[in-house]
Order: C-alpha cells, then sequence, then structure tokens
C-alpha cells in the first residue's frame, strides 16, 4: 500500500514515458522509494534530523523549467539548471579540455549512477525515479577555467530533482564551483556523482543560499583514484532544513583530500552536514573540518564517518566539528565516528560545542569596539583559521561572500 | 571637576562583597597608586571601573567628568576615555592586531563624529609608537597578544593606550610578570604617556612598579576598603611593614 503523501509522486512515474533515459535504473529507484518511503528517525542515519514535516507534505516532482529567478547569473562556463532540469538557452559553452552532455546520451557518466550509495539512499532514490535528463560533464585536460553548475530553484509544492554526474580523467584538472539557491517552500534534492581520476586534481566550492522557507536534501557521492587530489569548500546558510551529504571513497594509494565545510544558521533553521570517508587503500591524507555559528533557536548536526580498510595503512585521517552557539536556545548535535580495520594509521576525530568567551568579549569592548562589532570579530576569528589555509582563490571567493553576508545580517540584527 | 570620582563603591560577585565603601577622586595630570595584597579587591576595581560583567554595583556611584559611568557598558565606558591594561591579556586567535587597533581607534572616531582614519597614516602611527616600546613589526601583524610573552603581552597594552589616548587609564599589576629590562621598558612607555591631560590608577601589589611609575598619591587597599592615603612614601611604608602592619592599624 502506497502512502498516501507519494501520491503525486506515484503519478508522476505513472504517467512517465518509458522513453526517458535510464529506465532500468529508474525502476529500481523508484521502487525502492515507493517501498521505503522517506526516511524515518528511527533511522539511525537521521536520527538528528527529522524529516516528519517534510514527509507529510506532497510534492509533485518538477520535469520542465518554471518562472525561478534566473537573474545575475555568474559570467564564464555555466550550467544552469532550473528546478532540476538543464536549460541550455541560459548555460554557456565548456571551456577546452570540458564537455558538457546528457546522461541520457553517455553511458560511461550514466553509469556512474550506479551506485549503491545513491541506490540504497531513499532520498537519492526519489531523485534517480524522477530523473527527467541529467547531465554530465566531462574534463579530459587541464582545465583552469572554472564551470559553475547554476542552481535555480522556485515553488511551493513542487520538488526538484537535479541529477548529474562529473567525471574529472586520469591527469586531469578541473575546477567546479556550485551555487543553490532558491524561493518558495518546495524541496530541492540534488544529486551529483564524481569520479576523480588517477592523477586528477578536483577543486570544488559549493554554496547553498536557499530561501528560508525551502528543503535542501543533497547527496553527493565521489570516487577517487590512485594519486587523486580533492579540495573542496561547501558554504551553507539557506533553507528551512538541508542536509549536505557526502559519501566519498578513496580507492587508490597516495590520494589527498580536504573538505571544509561551513554552516551558518539562524532562526529556526535545521542544518545537517552529513560526510562518509572510506578509506580503501594505503597512504591517503583525509581531513574534514566543519565549523558551524548557530544562533536563535537554530540546529545544527554534523555526522561525520571515517573507515579505514584493513588494506588501508598509513591513512592520515582527521575530522574536527568545531561548532559555534550565538544564542541559549540553539542545539548542536554531532555524532564523528571512526571505524578503523588497519593497524597502522594516524586517524583522529572531534566535535566541539562552544560560545563566545565573555573575556574575548570583554576585552574587545573594553577598547571601545562595540559589542556587534566585538561578536562579529570573534565568529570571524572562529571561521578564518579554517579559511585561512585555504590557498585556492577561485574555491576561497565562491564561498566568502556568502559568509561575510550572513555575518553582515546577524550584526544589524 | 573631578576626572574620575570614586563614591562610597559597593560591588559584589553573586552572593560575595568584594568593595564595600570606596572613596577616591583623581584629577586630571594626576598618578594614584593603589596597593593591596592578594584578595583585596585590587582587580574588582578595575573591573568594575570599565564595566566588566558579572559585578553587580550595589550601592555608591562612579563619575567621569560629573557624569555617572554606571548604566554604560565597557565599551562607551572606554569610548568615553577610560582604558583598562589588563593584568592577563587575553589572546584571541584570528583576530588580526592590525584590525583590532584600528578597529578600536575608528570606534572612537565614529563616536566623536570624525572619519575612519586614514590606513596610511594609522599604519605610520602604529609603527611609530610599536618602535618606542620595541614592539617588532612581526608582533603587530599576528593575532592579537597570540604567541607573545609576557613582556610582549604588557608592551602591547601600552601601545594600545598610545594608540587610543585614554583620559583615565587604569594599569592593573602591569609589574606582573615582568623582569627588570621589560619593566624598565613598560614603564618608560607609561611615563611617556603621562600629562596633564590624563589621570592614572596604577594597581600593584608591590611597591617596585612603583620606583619606575612614581605616584602622587598611593592608597592601601584591604578588604574592600582603602585603609590609609598618603603620598609615595606610604607605598615604601609597606615595604616594610608588609600589608598586616595596616591591618592591624585598622
Amino acid at each position: 500500500m502506497m502512502p498516501h503523501n507519494l501520491s503525486k509522486i506515484h503519478d508522476f512515474l505513472q504517467q512517465r514515458s518509458a522513453s526517458a533515459p535510464l529506465t532500468t535504473m529508474r525502476s529500481m529507484a523508484a521502487k525502492r522509494f515507493i517501498d521505503g518511503g522517506w526516511p524515518k528517525p528511527s533511522d539511525e542515519a537521521w536520527r538528528f534530523t527529522n524529516l516528519n514535516k517534510l514527509s507529510a507534505r506532497d510534492f509533485a516532482p518538477v520535469v520542465a523549467g518554471s518562472n525561478a529567478d534566473t537573474n545575475n547569473l555568474p559570467k564564464g562556463a555555466r550550467v544552469v539548471i532550473v528546478n532540476g532540469v538543464i536549460d541550455m538557452s541560459l548555460s554557456t559553452a565548456m571551456p577546452k579540455g570540458a564537455e558538457l552532455v546528457m546522461l541520457g546520451d553517455d553511458s560511461g557518466l550514466a553509469s556512474l549512477l550506479d551506485d549503491d550509495r545513491l541506490l540504497e539512499h531513499s532520498v537519492a532514490c526519489f531523485s534517480l525515479a524522477v530523473l527527467a535528463s541529467g547531465f554530465g560533464l566531462r574534463f579530459t585536460g587541464v582545465v583552469t577555467e572554472p564551470v559553475h553548475l547554476v542552481y535555480r530553484n522556485s515553488g511551493d509544492d513542487t520538488s526538484s530533482h537535479p541529477v548529474g554526474a562529473v567525471m574529472i580523467e586520469d591527469h586531469a584538472t578541473a575546477t567546479v564551483l556550485e551555487h543553490h539557491s532558491g524561493d518558495g517552500e518546495g524541496l530541492s534534492a540534488p544529486i551529483l556523482v564524481f569520479d576523480i581520476g588517477k592523477g586528477a586534481s578536483f577543486t570544488h566550492a559549493r554554496v547553498q543560499v536557499e530561501g528560508a522557507s525551502r528543503h535542501h536534501l543533497a547527496v553527493s557521492v565521489m570516487n577517487i583514484a590512485e594519486a587523486g587530489r580533492y579540495h573542496g569548500l561547501s558554504v551553507q546558510t539557506g533553507g528551512v532544513l538541508s542536509r549536505n551529504e557526502n559519501h566519498i571513497a578513496l580507492n587508490g594509494v597516495d590520494i589527498d583530500l580536504t573538505l571544509t565545510t561551513i554552516y551558518l544558521a539562524k532562526d529556526d533553521q535545521v542544518m545537517d552536514v552529513t560526510a562518509v570517508v572510506d578509506h580503501q587503500m594505503p597512504n591517503c591524507i583525509s581531513r574534514q573540518i566543519v565549523r558551524g555559528v548557530l544562533d536563535d533557536g537554530a540546529k545544527g548536526i554534523f555526522q561525520g564517518k571515517v573507515i579505514v580498510a584493513r588494506d588501508a595503512q598509513k591513512t592520515d585521517g582527521n575530522q574536527m566539528s568545531r561548532a559555534l552557539l550565538l544564542s541559549r536556545k540553539c542545539e548542536a548535535d554531532a555524532k564523528p565516528e571512526l571505524e578503523i580495520y588497519a593497524d597502522d594509521v594516524v586517524c583522529s576525530h572531534g566535535a566541539t560545542v562552544g560560545e563566545l568567551d565573555d573575556d574575548h568579549l570583554f576585552y574587545l569592548m573594553s577598547r571601545g569596539i562595540p559589542k556587534p562589532d566585538a561578536r562579529q570579530m570573534l565568529i570571524e576569528a572562529f571561521l578564518s583559521d579554517v579559511l585561512d589555509d585555504i590557498d585556492d582563490i577561485k574555491m576561497k571567493n565562491h564561498g566568502q561572500p556568502t559568509i561575510d553576508a550572513w555575518l553582515t545580517v546577524l550584526k544589524g540584527s | 571637576m573631578a576626572l574620575l570620582e570614586i563614591k562610597n563603591l559597593h560591588a559584589r560577585i553573586g552572593d560575595v562583597e568584594i568593595l564595600k565603601g570606596i572613596n577616591l577622586t583623581i584629577n586630571k595630570g594626576e598618578v594614584h597608586a593603589v596597593m593591596g595584597p592578594n584578595g583585596s579587591g585590587k582587580s574588582t576595581l578595575s573591573y568594575v571601573l570599565t564595566g566588566r560583567n558579572g559585578y553587580e554595583v550595589t550601592d555608591g556611584d562612579i563619575l567621569l567628568d560629573g557624569a555617572s559611568m554606571l548604566e554604560m557598558q565597557a565599551d562607551e565606558r572606554a569610548r568615553a576615555g577610560m582604558f583598562l591594561a589588563f593584568q592577563y591579556p587575553v589572546e584571541l586567535p584570528g583576530v588580526g592586531g592590525m584590525s583590532f587597533l584600528r578597529g578600536a581607534v575608528n570606534a572612537r572616531r565614529r563616536d566623536n563624529g570624525e572619519d575612519e582614519i586614514d590606513n596610511i597614516e594609522f599604519v605610520k602611527m602604529v609603527r611609530a609608537k610599536a618602535t618606542k616600546l620595541s614592539i617588532k613589526d612581526d608582533m603587530l601583524k599576528r593575532a592579537v597578544n597570540v604567541g607573545f610573552s609576557g613582556g610582549e603581552k604588557k608592551r602591547y597594552e601600552i601601545l594600545q593606550m598610545a594608540m587610543l589616548e585614554p583620559r583615565m587609564a587604569i594599569l592593573d599589576e602591569t609589574d606582573s610578570g615582568l623582569d627588570v629590562d621589560a619593566l624598565k621598558i613598560v614603564s618608560e612607555g607609561v611615563n611617556a604617556l603621562r600629562g596633564e591631560n590624563i589621570g592614572m590608577l596604577v594597581i600593584t601589589h608591590y611597591q617596585r612598579l612603583l620606583d619606575h611609575i612614581i605616584p602622587d598619591f598611593v592608597h592601601i587597599l584591604s578588604d574592600g576598603k582603602i585603609l590609609k592615603s598618603g603620598n609615595k612614601s606610604l607605598a615604601l611604608e609597606v615595604e616594610k611593614t608588609g600589608y598586616s602592619g595596616f591591618n592591624d592599624a585598622a
């Protein structure tokens, strides 16, 4: 028996033409989502992020572009995705060494979606089930110009399900800058799959600034091959409820991974940062750095897991989350986990939650600095130790304005 | 009119009364020293005067130029001309020293209706004042007090004082943790700021600081009250008899 609140999704799937791409995968995902439904609080992976309110809504998946705001698009190479559907008229040419394709036309890229980390994830199954087209990006050489992935969303009872696959071939270099925004009370459930080849280098920045009433449940999965390098920065300030989930597999030796996440939440926002880093092979380094600032009645969640397989000797895995609470009503939950099967590794993890230090505030104020400015200086200082470590200017410039804007609003409130 | 007037000041932390009726008047151009043993309320006095949270004033008043400061926040008092050189300056990782100093200078200028300070002028000014205190460029570029030695922290306090040009400066145990050479540099820095427009309150446990910063008046603080006031010879008396002699006399 199908739950009532999936009726529109069910109708959508019924009316779906058989000629839509990736039929087999879509049917499997559809069956799994319809059977399993939304994640429940009893699911360990969703213990801190309750989707009850969200799952009570009956979202209608969007198949064609709509009235989302498509002004102020970034200059340069860009792929524009409106309500989950790629808009070729707004997208621009890719730089030399990069190629934009439709997943239905590229079985190599499409096959990246055949991944258990997606097919066993109910929200990902929802997006795969209703997949309209899907896009692929293939980087074949050293590409210095960044490619923007611009996601614009709109609508109250609709959901958008953009699905993309990005392949950075062996020894290629790529920079992808994601930007997610939108209005209304709808849901965005974007999926991205990344495949980083041998000796390839991938720089990735992601900004999520959805409107205050939107829901945003993103799932990204990544495979990195021998000597691959991934440096990522994720900044999120948007959505009434958001989750940014990353599943990263280090499948070769000598991989270098750094993922920095900054989440800034206020009012009654719920923001979830979930990451699984799976070390399968020896001699890899992974760094996950998370900084959260929470105000009002906001709730922040960090779930981080580092897995070190038996063969992954000499792993250097590190995971650290720090949350700063600006109000007595906000909440930070953390679940850092290490699962180690190798014996010669250096792994550390930790999660701290703290407030602004009164001694620090007094010191600044005793010099005449007004309290809102003093607070701002200390919050910036809290974030600066991770931002200062980012040496890629494109990546930093993609995230920094969102942080600055959030802090400016905070100071004025 | 007195610059700073402390009238019958009573203050407590929680249920514990620390200041039990302090009276003290400081005029422009005067340097007063408050000496007292540990636990006499010296640091509390400095914090209550500069508006730190957590202290409750239960009676009395603090007047700057005749106006009560009790309702003013720490930052407002600072912009009105109060300055505290901390006994233990806090480290602020991630807060750049130069932007901190600029923020403090500009906060005061904004209050006075002045434009923000020109950046080149500001850097020149900081460098000039820093050189006099033997503060190297490298130290200015670091985060506030981070990685500074005890002596460097105290010199940095005096640099801030020089930049902010307060009218009423309180130096809380500025000599603690300083060796003879550092004490000399810091004292010279303070003495250079003495003048007819500034009042100073030098809080210290030991007489030795007062060999370098010579006070016009000395007050003995014990158990939250001023037991005795006099001139600089009172400090030498303390050195000879210790604080217990004064307690007995009281």
